[in-house]
């Protein structure tokens, strides 16, 4: 099973909990946004945890984390529709 | 931009199934009273009317309504932000503007509040924090909020600026004439809110035309780059940029003030907390977000105009009408926080507190703040560990805006 986790443009606007929450998995950029705003990735199973965490800081609920079965497609940085709602 | 008129009279209000509150949120009250008090109505129900001010407004109260509405810039709008006076005169950048306007300003400002912007002014922070400490340490004892926490940011806002920190000894009665009637009640202190004003935007004018012949490298110096950034082809005008410098200003420093107060008033009053963070320096960020969530400061600041005539968890809403956004009743909200009263700096879902907002208006300066407070923490305690409240008058704080008006604290030097 592999885990996707995704940001929507739409609700984030930069309260950086995420990235401060879970440094290793997700990153600011210059304007103070998550660098995967608007886009998703597969998260790596160890990284699980982070994931969770960082889901659950975001003030805005911009963040979701959704299952997605088959092969894992990785990296996909553009924005996705239906990974947004899982 | 279509004017939505904010001329509706309160009485006789049809207010659906919500309860009318009367109380009055602009005038001073003793300490904590104000929490207490948005604890009960939040408690009763989820949106209510208020008719302690001759227009009115409702109040969401409680945490999905409040990020709801703030997620619905189209039918809560920015045109007017003060709930209890929807006719305030003063002008707010980027707060008043709505979208498309707003998110382009945004873009030009969001840069220089970024995170990695934030860490270039910390060697500063520092440094100030350390030289008005050693100020008053050696005297034992101090009022707090006057003699450090509203001096703190104010220097360090001019240093943002890139104007000179010793102005700030002049900067704080402006500020502190700003706020005193910004939302207050009454007439006088209006008047004197509009002088401080002026006062300010005539300083400005003169730091902005001397940066315009004298301009600095635009990305590093925010001026450099207000003077020089277009939007949809425009320079902004001159009257913006210093619209904005105020802004930031009345923004930034009532709020660090305010913040640092109750902080303080808390660690004075629970020793044990405070003996717990100094001896574990790395909680002081999530310290900070316990303190800026149990003790909230935005009560009516972040009005919104409603654009539309809505039906919002059974309020019959006119388009006109005007919104108090209860963040800091919402940050107390027990269907969202376990034992809300308590300072637990370890709570599950604390990072999700909105005491900077949310929606397209979050507060710009959220990294600024805490990094400020940070290390004005960090180095008050490094100095001053251990202190209490000194005997004296009731604390009491300021309505509208809440803030604690004075914090007297003594230690053993
Ligand atoms: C503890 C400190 C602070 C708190 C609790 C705080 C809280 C808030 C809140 C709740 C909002 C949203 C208002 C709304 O939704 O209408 C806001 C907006 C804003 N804040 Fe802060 N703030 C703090 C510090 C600062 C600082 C240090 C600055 C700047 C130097 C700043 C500048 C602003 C500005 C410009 C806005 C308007 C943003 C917009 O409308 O796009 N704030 N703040
Ligand atoms: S915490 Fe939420 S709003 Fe903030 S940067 Fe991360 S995703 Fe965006």
């Amino acid at each position: 099973m592999t885990f996707i986790l995704s940001i929507d443009p739409a609700k984030c606007t930069g309260h950086g909990r995420c990235y401060t929450t879970s440094p290793d998995l997700l990153h600011d950029d210059e304007d103070g946004f998550v660098t995967l705003r608007g886009g998703a990735m597969v998260v790596p199973p160890d990284r699980l945890a982070e994931a969770r965490q960082a889901t659950g800081a975001c003030p805005e609920r911009a963040i979701s984390l959704g299952r997605q079965r088959g092969a894992d497609r990785a990296d996909r940085k553009d924005s996705d529709d239906h990974l947004h709602r899982s | 931009m279509a004017r939505t008129s904010p001329s509706r009279p309160t009485a006789s209000r049809d207010t659906g199934t919500c309860p009318v509150d009367h109380t009055d949120y602009r005038v001073d009250r003793p300490v904590l009273w104000h929490y207490g008090h948005l604890d009960g109505g939040r408690e009763q129900a989820a949106v209510a009317w208020n008719d302690s001010t001759p227009h009115g407004f409702w109040m969401v109260q409680r945490y999905d309504h409040v990020l709801e509405a703030l997620q619905m810039p189209d039918a809560f709008g920015n045109e007017q932000v003060n709930a209890f006076d929807p006719s305030m005169a003063l002008k707010l950048l980027p707060n008043m503007l709505d979208q498309p306007e707003h998110s382009k300003l945004r873009k030009v400002l969001n840069p220089y509040f970024s995170p990695a912007a934030v860490k270039r002014v910390e060697p500063m922070a520092h440094e100030r924090a350390a030289a008005l400490i050693d100020e008053v340490a050696q005297k034992g004892s101090c009022d707090f909020v006057a003699e450090f926490a509203i001096r703190y940011p104010t220097d360090l806002f001019l240093a943002l600026l890139g104007l000179p920190t010793s102005d700030g000894e002049m900067f704080v009665p402006w500020v502190e004439g700003i706020f005193g009637g910004f939302f207050g009640a009454d007439e006088q202190a209006a008047r004197h809110s509009e002088e401080s004003a002026a006062n300010i935007m005539a300083y400005f004018a003169d730091a902005v035309e001397d940066r315009a012949r004298h301009p600095k490298d635009p990305r590093t110096d925010l001026v450099s780059r207000l003077l020089e950034a277009r939007i949809d082809g425009e320079l902004i005008p001159r009257a913006d940029v210093l619209t904005i410098c105020l802004t930031l200003m009345t923004a930034g420093l009532d709020t660090t003030r305010s913040g640092l107060g109750y902080l303080l008033y808390h660690l004075a009053r629970f020793p044990d907390d405070r003996r717990r963070i100094t001896r574990e320096p790395e909680l002081w960020p999530k310290a900070i977000e316990e303190a800026l969530r149990l003790y909230g400061l935005i009560i009516g600041g972040n009005g919104r105009l409603v654009t539309r005539d809505i039906e919002f968890h059974g309020a019959p809403m006119k388009k006109g009408d005007m919104v108090w956004i209860g963040n800091t009743s919402a940050n107390r909200d027990p269907r969202v926080y376990d034992n809300p009263d308590r300072f637990d700096p370890d709570r599950a879902g604390l990072n999700r507190h909105l005491a900077f907002g949310a929606g397209p208006h979050r507060c710009i300066g959220m990294h600024l703040a805490r990094s400020e407070m940070a290390i004005a923490l960090r180095e008050w305690h490094r100095r001053i560990p251990d202190y209490r409240l000194a005997d004296g008058e009731p604390l009491t704080e300021r309505g509208g805006q809440l803030s604690l008006k004075s914090l007297p604290l003594e230690w053993d030097r």
